[in-house]
């Protein structure tokens, strides 16, 4: 395991062996977060919170199971309890909205797919976002959604099927290259 | 209709996992210092109580406690029983007080007999030396005086008054109560006395008395 020795000295209080570790996943933890929130200074803030967690956490982590997972799951958590506090779940965003904001969005031939896919699941609904983040790309089954989320399991079956629906909307409307794949 | 919309589906959820699998996008610069400082202005403060201090912490109250009950229930036996021995202590007291008095009564009578026996057979004893001695001499009446006549003897330091005895009449002889040890008149004790004269001896007493 790669992170072994890194965890082991980061416990110690290492500061080389925290910014090696912090190398080393903020790149993923940072898409993570751009995917929860519209705002960048946000996703910073998020993302420093996550790194200030996972160092706090560090001695509750398990050598069993994979330490990138365990990381990506704290962060998870923390942006969950950080939309609560915020409570953004209900807001609802109308769809022609979110069309004309994708419009006034870069182009889908942008080199970087991801960073335009992050734009696009950020023009949903906040609930809708969310659901569709944690089932699709966090790969949380319903029950565990609904307990996060403290909704009903049909509630945040409901919200995933009207994101999905929105974003092959959105697609359709941005006439992606990633579109002509999905229709 | 319907097939291409799972279809679609499928395609958006697959194209979305493929595209965000590898994500990664590269924080500012000074987003380190930033997790540094915060870091370490919120580093986890070192618990007290962890495990270790308060299972060592329980097993001390449990040791104290302990210790506390067995004391405390050592206290009360050793109370009970030294109330039982008091009590049996104060009826014998009591008992011997009267009975010691009675006795001391009947002892010191019966030494006093003793002693007026013991006296007496020694005068008999002397007398009759004496008489032996002046029959020999050939005198039938004569007037004893043991002081003068025989001064080594040792009857005289007993018998300073002799009275004059004749042959064949037993002496009459008064014992002799000077030399006896004089009776000392027993001294009346206060409350306070009998009280303190009890607590010296209680203070004597061992702690474990067996109980009988």
């Amino acid at each position: 395991m790669p992170f072994t020795n890194l965890i082991q000295k980061c416990l110690a209080d290492d500061p080389a062996a925290q910014k090696e570790l912090y190398k080393l996943l903020a790149g993923k933890l940072f898409a993570i977060c751009l995917r929860y929130t519209k705002n960048r200074q946000e996703a910073e803030d998020w993302l420093q919170d996550s790194f200030v967690k996972i160092f706090q956490n560090l001695d509750k982590f398990k050598a069993d199971g994979s330490f990138e997972g365990w990381a990506k799951r704290i962060t998870v958590n923390y942006l969950i309890s950080e939309y609560r506090k915020s409570k953004r779940f209900g807001s609802v965003l109308d769809l022609d909205s979110v069309l004309e904001l994708s419009e006034t969005q870069e182009s889908a031939h942008s080199a970087i797919l991801y960073e335009e896919l992050i734009k696009f699941i950020n023009l949903l609904p906040e609930g809708k976002k969310l659901v569709f983040n944690l089932s699709v790309l966090e790969g949380y089954s319903h029950k565990e959604i609904a307990e996060l989320l403290n909704i009903t399991e049909g509630a945040s079956r409901g919200q995933l099927a009207k994101a999905r629906e929105m974003l092959i909307e959105i697609h359709k409307k941005n006439n992606t290259v990633h579109a002509g794949k999905i229709y | 209709m319907q097939e291409k919309y799972t279809e679609n589906i499928d395609q958006l959820d697959s194209f979305y996992q493929d595209a965000f699998q590898e994500a990664s996008i590269e924080p500012p610069t000074e987003m380190w210092d930033k997790i540094r400082t915060s870091y370490s202005e919120q580093k986890k403060p070192t618990r007290f109580f962890t495990k270790k201090t308060t299972t060592l912490l329980l097993l001390l109250l449990l040791l104290i406690s302990a210790m506390g009950l067995f004391l405390y229930f050592k206290n009360t036996k050793q109370q009970e029983k030294t109330g039982t021995v008091n009590k049996e202590q104060d009826g014998r007291n009591k008992g011997t007080q009267d009975g010691e008095l009675n006795d001391n009564k009947e002892t010191e009578a019966e030494k006093r007999e003793d002693t007026n026996k013991e006296t007496g057979n020694r005068n008999k004893q002397q007398v009759e030396e004496n008489n032996t001695k002046e029959t020999g001499t050939g005198n039938d009446k004569l007037e004893h005086n043991n002081s003068t006549e025989n001064p080594t003897s040792t009857v005289g330091d007993v018998v300073k008054n002799p009275t004059p005895v004749t042959l064949g009449e037993e002496p009459k002889i008064k014992p002799d109560t000077a030399s006896l040890p004089k009776e000392t008149p027993k001294k009346k004790m206060s409350f306070r006395e009998k009280h303190t004269q009890n607590i010296k001896s209680d203070s004597l007493r061992p702690l474990f008395v067996p109980v009988k």
